[in-house]
C-alpha cells in the first residue's frame, strides 16, 4: 500500500492547530494585525473580543472549510466526477434565494436570513431530487446532475428578480454582500444551533470514508461487494448536502472550497478516501481560516470571504492545471 | 450421481420494467461446484442479464434461483457477496488507485460500512495478487497498466472477496491473443482450487478452450445447457448464432468456424 510520508501527516495536523491558536490574536484590535497575548489578562475588552467574537468566528471558519471540502470530496467520489462541488444540487442557489427573499421581506435580521437560507437550501435539494426522479433516461448520476443544473438556474434567476426588486440603497448592497459570503455576523448562538447537525454529518462522512471507495465503483461492482448501494449513497449524500446547506446558511456563498480542496487533498495523500477525506477536512478548515483571517484583518473594512476563497481557489486551480496535477481518466 | 449444484436456475424470467416484455425467460440450468461454465451466445442474447440475476442484482419476475441449495432470496446482502464475486464487463475507476488499494476493496463483504481494512485484509489481497501472478504490480497505479493487466487486477479484486462462485462478464472480449490466453489460464487454474467459474462470452473459442459446461443462449432463452462435449456441436451453435457454423477438431481442441466465403 502506498506509504505516506509521516511528515506530511504531522504537518496536516500541526499546521491547522498552530494556525487556529495564532488566529485568535490576529485582527484589528488594539492595533492592526496583532493582539499581544498578555493583553488577554489585563484588557477586559480584548478578552471579550477574543472569546465572544474571534473564537466563534474561527470555529465557524474551520467548520465551514471542513464541511465544504469533505462534502465536495464525497460528491466527487459518489458522482465519479472531479468537477462537481457540494452546492450543485440546487443547494447554493436555493440558499442565496432564501437569503435574498428574507432581506427583502423581513430586513436584515441575521437569524431570519439564516433560517430562510437553510429552508430554501433544502427546498432546492428536495426539488432537484424530485425532479431527478421524474426523469426517465440516463443513470442516476446524469439525472441528478441535470436536475441540479435546472433547479440552480431557476433559483439564480429568482435571485436576479430579487436584486431587481430590491431597494438599491439599502437592500441591494446587503443581498450582494450576503452573496459574496462572510462570517462577520457569526455568534455563539448561531453556531450552537447548527453545530450538532454539522458534527453528525461530518462524523458520518468520516466514519464511512473507506466505504466511499466501494460506493464510487460501478453499481454492479459495489453491489457484488456487499454494499446496499442506493441506501448507503443516499445516506452520504444527505450528510454532505446537510452540512453544506447549514454552513452556507450562516456564511453565505463561499465558493471554490468544495471544488478545489478535494483535489489538493488527493494530490497530497492519494485518492483513497480513507486518507483523502480527513486530509480534505483539515486542508479545507485551514484554507478557510487563512482566508477569513485576511478578510477580517487586512483592511479596515471587512473583505467578503467569498471573494478571497474564489480568488485563491481559482489561482490554485490554474496552478494545478498548468502543473498537470488534475488528472481525470475516462 | 453428480454433486449437488452450487447454482441452479428454475424457470427464471426477468423484465427490466413492469410494462416491458421479458428480457430473458425460461432459464433452466444447474451448475456443479468447481466447474467452469461458459454462457455462450450472440450479442444481446441476455448473457449479462443472466449474470446479474445470479448475482442477486436483479430479482426474477418468476422462477427461483438457488445458491448452495438455498434460495438466493434468503441470503442477506453481505452473506451473498461472500458467496459470489463479479468481474464486470466494464470496470470504471474514477481516481488513480494503486493496484493493492483497489484489490483491498474486495474485502468489503467482510467489513461493515464503518470498518477499515486491517493488515489481515491487506495480506489476503496480496495473496490474491500472488495467486494470479501479478504481485509485482501492487504499487502501480491501475490506470497506467495495459488492458490485460487491468483485467487480471479486477480478477484479483474479485478473488480477495474469497467467493465460492466467480462470475465474469465477457472477460476476454477486448483482449489480444496473449492476454486472452492469460485470463483463460487464470480462470482454469482458479477452478482447480475449487472456485466455481461462470463466464459469459460471445466467442465460441474462449468457451471451448476452458469450459466443461456450457449454456447456449439466444434471444433471452436457453437453447441448451449441459456438458461441453454434448452442447458444443455444429447444429446447436448454428442455431445459437443464426448462421451456419462448423465444428472442427484441431489437436483435440474443438474450434467453431463460420463456413462462408465472400467472393
Amino acid at each position: 500500500m502506498k506509504k505516506i510520508n509521516g511528515w506530511r501527516v504531522a504537518l496536516l495536523i500541526a499546521v491547522p492547530l498552530i494556525l487556529l491558536a495564532l488566529s485568535l490574536f490576529i485582527g484589528r484590535y488594539p492595533k492592526p494585525y496583532w493582539l499581544p497575548p498578555n493583553l488577554l489578562f489585563n484588557d477586559e475588552l480584548a478578552r471579550s473580543l477574543v472569546l465572544n467574537l474571534r473564537l466563534p468566528r474561527l470555529v465557524a471558519a474551520f467548520l465551514l472549510g471542513m464541511s465544504l471540502a469533505s462534502a465536495g470530496a464525497v460528491m466527487q467520489m459518489l458522482f465519479r466526477n472531479p468537477l462537481v462541488e457540494p452546492g450543485f444540487l440546487g443547494v447554493t442557489q436555493g440558499a442565496a434565494f432564501g437569503a435574498g427573499l428574507s432581506i427583502l421581506l423581513v430586513g436584515s435580521l441575521p437569524f431570519a436570513i439564516g433560517s430562510s437560507a437553510t429552508i430554501f437550501a433544502f427546498a432546492g435539494l428536495a426539488f432537484s431530487y424530485l425532479l431527478a426522479r421524474r426523469l426517465h433516461y440516463g443513470g442516476w448520476v446524469l439525472r441528478l446532475v441535470l436536475a441540479g443544473i435546472a433547479v440552480s438556474a431557476l433559483f439564480s434567476s429568482g435571485v436576479g428578480v430579487l436584486k431587481y426588486l430590491a431597494d438599491p440603497t439599502r437592500q441591494l448592497p446587503e443581498i450582494v454582500f450576503w452573496l459574496l459570503g462572510g462570517l462577520y455576523a457569526v455568534t455563539w448562538s448561531d453556531l450552537l444551533i447548527v453545530l450538532p447537525f454539522v458534527l453528525i454529518g461530518l462524523a458520518i462522512i468520516f466514519l464511512m470514508r473507506w466505504r466511499l471507495n466501494v460506493l464510487a465503483l460501478s453499481d454492479e461492482t459495489a453491489f457484488s461487494l456487499g454494499a446496499s448501494v442506493e441506501r448507503e449513497r443516499l445516506l452520504l449524500l444527505i450528510a454532505a448536502v446537510t452540512i453544506t446547506a447549514l454552513m452556507v446558511s450562516i456564511a453565505g456563498i463561499v465558493g471554490w472550497v468544495g471544488l478545489i480542496i478535494p483535489h489538493i487533498a488527493r494530490r497530497l495523500v492519494g485518492p483513497n478516501a480513507a486518507r483523502a477525506i480527513p486530509a480534505a477536512m483539515l486542508l479545507g478548515g485551514t484554507f478557510v481560516v487563512i482566508c477569513d483571517d485576511i478578510a477580517r484583518s487586512l483592511l479596515a473594512g471587512e473583505i467578503p470571504l467569498g471573494i478571497l476563497t474564489s480568488l485563491f481557489g481559482a489561482l490554485l486551480f490554474i496552478i494545478m492545471m498548468v502543473a498537470n496535477k488534475i488528472k481525470v481518466q475516462r | 450421481m453428480t454433486a449437488e449444484p452450487i447454482l441452479a436456475f428454475h424457470d427464471v424470467a426477468y423484465g427490466y420494467a413492469k410494462d416491458l416484455p421479458e428480457a430473458v425467460s425460461h432459464l433452466n440450468f444447474d451448475i456443479p461446484p468447481a466447474s467452469i461454465t461458459a454462457i455462450l451466445g450472440p450479442n444481446g442474447a441476455g448473457k449479462t442479464t443472466l449474470l446479474h440475476l445470479a448475482l442477486g442484482l436483479f430479482h426474477p419476475r418468476c422462477g427461483t434461483i438457488t445458491v448452495g441449495g438455498k434460495p438466493l432470496k434468503s441470503y442477506r446482502r453481505r452473506e451473498l457477496s461472500r458467496w459470489i464475486g463479479l468481474v464486470p464487463q466494464n470496470e470504471y475507476l474514477p481516481y488513480e488507485f494503486s493496484v493493492l488499494e483497489y484489490v483491498v476493496l474486495g474485502r468489503s463483504p467482510y467489513l461493515g460500512p464503518l470498518d477499515m481494512p486491517d493488515p489481515v485484509d491487506v495480506s489476503i489481497a496480496r495473496q490474491a495478487l500472488e495467486t494470479i501472478g501479478i504481485l509485482q504490480l501492487e504499487d502501480r497505479v491501475v490506470h497506467e497498466l495495459s488492458g490485460g493487466e487491468i483485467q487480471l487486477v479486477i480478477v484479483a479484486r474479485a478473488l480477495a472477496q474469497q467467493p465460492r462462485i466467480l462470475l465474469l462478464d465477457e472477460p476476454t472480449s477486448h483482449l489480444d491473443l496473449a492476454n486472452k490466453h492469460t485470463i483463460l489460464k487464470t480462470m482454469h487454474d482458479l477452478a482447480k482450487t475449487g472456485v466455481t467459474v461462470i463466464f459469459s462470452t460471445h466467442d465460441p473459442d474462449a468457451a471451448s478452450r476452458i469450459a466443461d459446461r456450457m449454456v447456449l443462449m439466444r434471444k433471452g432463452r436457453v437453447l441448451d445447457a449441459g456438458s461441453a462435449d454434448v452442447v458444443f456441436t455444429a447444429e446447436k451453435l448454428s442455431k445459437t448464432y443464426g448462421i451456419p457454423v462448423e465444428v472442427v477438431q484441431v489437436d483435440g481442441l474443438k474450434v467453431a468456424l463460420h463456413d462462408e466465403r465472400y467472393d
